[in-house]
């Protein structure tokens, strides 16, 4: 009977307090009290209050925490979803790394390979690439105007212009590698159906697991069409089962 | 003393005569006066004289209804004497068989008591209904099997026989309809079967409609089925007040009038012994099936498969029975394999759906590699005729199982506190973070920002920029004489502005200066060494003859020089009325030295 009441009280708690917490409170003081929720092994009521955390703007502590909460919450694709989202914004971060590799292997999600060009990419952002590659771009551009047009004494420009349009050509490496990424999504529960039509009553093509990235292709009625790369096969899933790890909008 | 006697006897006949105009008479009748149960006639209230009952209470009369529908009214005049007759209309309806009387009524009216004349009605059976003639339509059941099993389908004809000459038409829903509940229908086809056929000397019309049941309650039951007609019949009018022009129009026309009535043809009641399914025998896989069936091979769609791949097993049970009543036979999952409830698909082959095929569609997950083999797998059914369970064995082919068992059957690691920060590990979760930086308001692409379309814009713009400048000043740099001619063509164009403006203030002065510099400029201008101000018409002169050949257009540039020394130098005035004209010629003189 004890034990009832408790469960009520956290699970009121749980309803009440993200609501009472974010009134008038700022995601720092979120984010904090959700670390003391977690501390206390009160998984779902830390989950409330990073999520509420969540609504004021993205950071990557605040998702790698709430990956973690969700791995305590036996949640493991919804905890995969939100270290990828933390990788996003610091790729680089070794605990964010250590801990999704952690819960892929626990699922027994095989690793993708990681060979140099493959990590190049994860040193910095996919943005902070694109403005690498952009700056890199016009710069070498107004290389060649100084040096067609100006006819400076021509190796020191020369040389800048080699380095600045190598840079700009390697910059396009990762580009390519992360552009495929804007587009992928996360598997969040277990037996995920992959459909043949976007509908309810749709006949299954495969069941799907938690925790596998997807290629969101298209949205229609509350359905993704995702390609799943693992076994090269494609299907609408619902939406609440599938979530992208970009905060974009998928055409019709 | 006789004349008196005569003139009494005189008022007595007026009186009389009075007293008899003053009579009431009330008839009643029911018309056809023989109807059958459920079928619905007319039941008339004549009240003939001069003054009236307010209201009529009709007596209550134990199995029949009746129900108002009005009133009308007729007026004879007879040897001057008017004659009034009010006829109340009822509908009356009967429940039971019999012989209905209205009885003899007293009704008191303005105080005088009249009787009510009572009227007979006779309520026969459907088959005997006199108004249908001996010759009404009747309606058969024929059912394949008299005692089935419950939950069998069993085939039924149900056949509506009509003498020919009876005219009608069959009611919504347009085919038979099954009283009771102890029997589910297999539905009508809309289109009976029609054919002829002659019986004792009769000819009738037959159509028959062919359906099946299933009963589903156990011991004897009652079938019976009825349909609805509307019958046109033919029948003598019947009139109470015959009056002479009723009786020439009956004379002309005939006394016959023509009226659909709606009937209801019922079947005979068949008594049906529907047995239960004996316990004896009954296989566990017994999921319902009634009838003969066979069973396909079972296909899968696919010999491999990997570790929670699904694969499709479909079953195909084919033959005559209750299709509608089969349940799916149950695959009972193991440690090898999970399995979900199957897809079924029916294709009938007739139009009740008792013989066609039966497609089930299961869906496999296997959850471990190795060679999967489906076992206790069985379909059995209860067949009718021999009154026995057959079971048979589904083996579908053995399934090659690759890969490793699956994530989720597996539990989670376990989470370990006092994990130090920073380093990797097998087997535990690093703790969470106490710090957070700077929150982002979106994780998107900075290429779906229209600042990064602005941004690169701009440097384009500038790049272009660059790039015209730079070979505009190159161009200048390597090219003098270009240069110069666009300084001269750029302070032409200043003069000649000067000289407009000057033009439209009527600065006579101010204009021929203007005037004379832009010519000035446009004959010299590749003179660099010149100083364009100081030359004087004589030292242009040579110069202009090279290039203008029009003696005309010499002479008015001579005069703007000319003019424009005498003015500036003489203080003389200019006979010229309009300046614009002359800033016009001016004009176009310029533009034929730029062109030399």
């Amino acid at each position: 009977m004890n034990f009832k009441i408790n469960k009520y009280l956290i699970l009121l708690v749980a309803i009440i307090c993200p609501f009472l917490a974010a009134f008038g409170q700022n995601p720092k003081q979120l984010f904090t009290q959700g670390n003391e929720a977690y501390e206390r092994e009160n998984y779902p009521l830390a989950i409330s209050l990073y999520r509420a955390a969540l609504n004021y703007g993205h950071c990557a502590a605040l998702h790698y925490n709430l990956g973690n909460a969700y791995y305590k919450n036996d949640d493991p694709g919804r905890s995969i979803l939100h270290f990828e989202k933390a990788l996003l914004l610091t790729p680089n971060d070794p605990e964010i790394q250590a801990n999704l590799h952690f819960v892929r292997s626990a699922l027994e999600i095989p690793p993708t390979s990681s060979y140099f060009l493959k990590s190049l990419s994860s040193w910095i952002t996919y943005n902070q690439w694109l403005t690498l590659c952009i700056f890199t771009f016009w710069l070498s551009i107004c290389l060649i105007i100084f040096i067609k047009w100006h006819h400076p004494p021509k190796l020191f420009p020369g040389l800048a212009l080699i380095l600045t349009a190598s840079i700009f050509f390697i910059t396009l490496y990762p580009l390519y590698r992360l552009q495929s990424s804007i587009k992928e999504g996360v598997i969040l529960d277990k037996d995920t159906q992959l459909k043949v039509a976007p509908t309810e009553s749709s006949p299954n093509i495969a069941f799907l697991q938690p925790g596998h990235n997807v290629s969101i292709i298209k949205s229609q009625d509350n359905h993704f069409f995702i390609k799943y790369s693992f076994s090269n096969k494609e299907g609408w899933v619902l939406n609440t089962h599938c979530q992208p790890l970009w905060d974009i909008s998928f055409s019709n | 003393m006789k004349k008196r006697f005569l003139l009494t006897f005189l008022l007595g006949c007026i009186c009389t005569h009075l007293l008899c105009a003053e009579e009431i008479s009330i008839k009643t009748y029911f018309t056809p006066s023989t109807v059958a149960i459920g079928e619905r006639g007319s039941f008339s209230l004549v009240v003939s004289g001069t003054s009236f009952p307010k209201s009529i209470d009709l007596p209550r009369i134990h199995g029949l209804q009746f129900g108002y529908v009005g009133k009308s009214h007729s007026i004879q005049i007879i040897n001057g004497l008017k004659r009034t007759q009010v006829t109340h209309n009822y509908w009356v309806i009967s429940e039971k068989e019999g012989t209905f009387v209205f009885p003899d009524t007293p009704i008191s009216i303005d105080g005088n008591e009249y009787i009510i004349e009572g009227s007979l009605l006779t309520v026969v059976a459907q088959k005997e209904n006199a108004a249908l003639g001996n010759l009404s339509p009747t309606l058969q059941v024929h059912i394949g099997k008299k005692n089935p099993f419950a939950g069998e389908v069993v085939p039924v004809s149900v056949t509506l026989k009509a003498p020919d000459g009876v005219e009608g038409r069959i009611l919504p829903p347009n085919h038979p309809i099954q009283k009771g509940d102890s029997f589910v229908d297999h539905g009508f086809n809309l289109d009976p079967q029609s054919a002829s056929m002659i019986e004792n000397n009769v000819h009738y019309k037959t159509y028959t409609w062919e359906t099946a049941i299933t009963p589903i309650k156990i011991g004897p039951q009652k079938l019976q089925y009825e349909i609805p007609l509307a019958l046109t019949l033919t029948r003598e009018q019947h009139r109470t007040i015959n009056s002479i022009f009723d009786q020439h129009l009956n004379s002309m026309f005939g006394n016959f009038v023509r009226e659909e009535r709606e009937v209801l043809i019922k079947t005979s009641t068949l008594s049906i012994d529907a047995l239960s399914l004996p316990e004896e025998g009954k296989p566990e896989s017994f999921s319902g099936a009634i009838g003969t069936f066979n069973l396909e091979k079972p296909e899968l769609s696919s010999s491999k498969a990997e570790v929670g791949e699904p694969i499709t097993l479909s079953l195909n049970i084919n033959g005559q029975g209750n299709f509608d009543r089969i349940g799916a036979p149950e695959l009972k999952e193991t440690r090898q394999f999970k399995s979900y409830t199957p897809k079924m698909s029916f294709k009938a082959k007739d139009t009740f759906g008792i013989e066609g095929s039966l497609t089930l569609e299961y869906i496999i997950i296997p959850q471990q590699p190795g060679v999967l083999e489906i076992n206790n797998f069985k379909f059995s059914f209860f067949d009718p005729e021999q009154k026995i369970y057959i079971e048979k064995a589904i083996t579908p082919a053995a399934i090659e199982i690759t890969g490793t068992s699956p994530s989720t059957t597996k539990p989670l690691p376990s989470f370990t506190k006092n994990t130090p920060s920073g380093t990797t590990s097998d087997n535990q979760l690093l703790p969470i973070k106490l710090e957070t930086k700077k929150f982002k308001q979106k994780i998107t692409p900075i290429y779906t920002s229209p600042w990064f379309y602005i941004a690169n814009t701009f440097l384009a713009l500038i790049c272009l920029s660059w790039i015209f400048f730079r070979k505009r000043y190159l161009k200048r740099t390597e090219n003098p004489e270009f240069y110069i001619k666009i300084q001269i063509q750029k302070n032409t164009e200043r003069h000649l502005k000067a000289a407009h403006e000057a033009a439209n203030k009527h600065e006579v002065e101010l204009f021929l200066g203007s005037a004379q510099k832009a010519l000035r400029l446009s004959i010299m201008r590749m003179e660099q060494s010149i100083n364009h101000d100081a030359i004087t018409w004589k030292e242009m002169e040579p110069e202009i003859r090279k290039k203008v050949e029009d003696p005309i257009l010499m002479h008015y540039i001579k005069e703007i020089f000319e003019s424009a020394d005498a003015i500036k130098y003489g203080k003389q005035s200019w006979d010229k009325k309009s300046i614009l004209d002359e800033y016009d010629k001016l004009n176009k003189c310029i533009q034929l030295l730029a062109k030399k």
